[in-house]
């Protein structure tokens, strides 16, 4: 009885899985399949929306720049960029009304995560371009390019 | 006295037991459950961009993985809806939709216990409406239901028991 059933659960996920693809793949307002990062306004154009390690170095420390460190409070304290913030993707309804509070929509913001396997500082980025900051950027290399080049770490809270 | 007292509630103790394995009970929760499956996965097929951005406002996936998601999750509630209503692999369509119970608890108490000020999307008529604890009520009774189904289906008013016989 609990094989057959397991069985029929594995044929329905499959069955509705196909239906679903098809259906999106004719349908007008269909979705792509995964949330291109080319469909995001960030990325619009890549150049423009993000920053390298090499420019970073100079612009850190400048006092117009905020730096929105994406990942979560434990591996911000462990350590982050000079200055920056933690404002983590998956707490940004929380927080964002706190760290974003006396940052102008005109201001230069940059964001960054681990390092290139992850999304989330794309996904703040997105976030921020959403809720009205015209000038933000990720840094693609991230926290882990960062700490490879032997750039300054502060640990902490911020 | 006592004794008596002791004797009613062993006997109302009894005819809930009854009720909520009586098999009768478990045909009304299989339909129910169909119907508002059938009912939930529509309303997200025909405004996909909606509930994607739904999706998008629990802040619990990356993004890049959202439309995947939004593409398949309405798809998954609509046949396990129409199969538990018409009573066809109603084994695998109850453990689907008990599965999709669970997992709609668990994102609807993380945001409502998170205070995110969202939408629910879980149908298109309530989109307006904010998540409160009245959403993580509503989904642990339809939860219970869908484990009382689970349990106590006995096949009645099934395909699946029409077809056995024919074979």
């Amino acid at each position: 009885m609990l094989k057959r059933s397991i069985i029929e659960f594995i044929g329905i996920f499959l069955f509705a899985t196909i239906l679903a693809f098809v259906t999106n793949f004719f349908r007008s307002d269909g979705l792509p399949l995964l949330r291109p990062k080319l469909l995001s306004p960030l990325s619009e154009n890549k150049d423009s929306n993000t920053i390298s390690l090499q420019t970073l170095k100079g612009r850190y420390e400048q006092p117009g720049v905020v730096i929105l460190d994406a990942r979560s409070p434990e591996e911000f304290a462990e350590g982050h960029i000079p200055g920056a913030k933690n404002l983590p993707y998956y707490e940004f309804s929380e927080k964002a009304s706190v760290v974003l509070k006396d940052i102008p929509c005109d201001r230069e913001i940059i964001t960054y995560c681990e390092g290139l396997e992850c999304s989330n500082a794309e996904d703040l980025a997105f976030l921020l371009k959403e809720n009205g900051y015209a000038l933000v950027k990720v840094f693609e290399g991230g926290w882990e390019e960062w700490r490879e080049n032997g750039m300054p770490i502060k640990r902490g809270e911020g | 006295m006592e004794g008596k007292w002791d004797a009613y509630k062993k006997g109302r103790g009894m005819m809930v037991k009854k009720f909520i394995a009586h098999p009768y009970t478990a045909l009304i929760g299989r339909i129910l459950l169909g119907a508002i499956f059938i009912y939930a996965g529509v309303s997200k097929i025909l405004e996909p961009d909606q509930f994607a951005q739904a999706v998008i406002n629990y802040r619990i996936m990356p993004l890049v993985s959202v439309n995947l998601f939004a593409i398949v999750l309405p798809w998954l509630e609509l046949v396990s809806g129409i199969f538990l209503l018409v009573g066809l692999f109603s084994g695998g369509s109850i453990v689907m939709v008990t599965v999709l119970m669970a997992l709609f608890l668990g994102a609807i108490g993380s945001t409502w216990l998170r205070g995110l000020d969202i939408t629910c999307g879980c149908f298109s008529a309530d989109g307006a409406h904010k998540i409160t604890l009245l959403y993580f009520i509503r989904d642990l009774l339809l939860f219970t239901l869908s484990l009382q189904v689970l349990f106590y289906d006995r096949g009645i008013l099934s395909l699946d028991r029409l077809l056995k016989r024919g074979g």
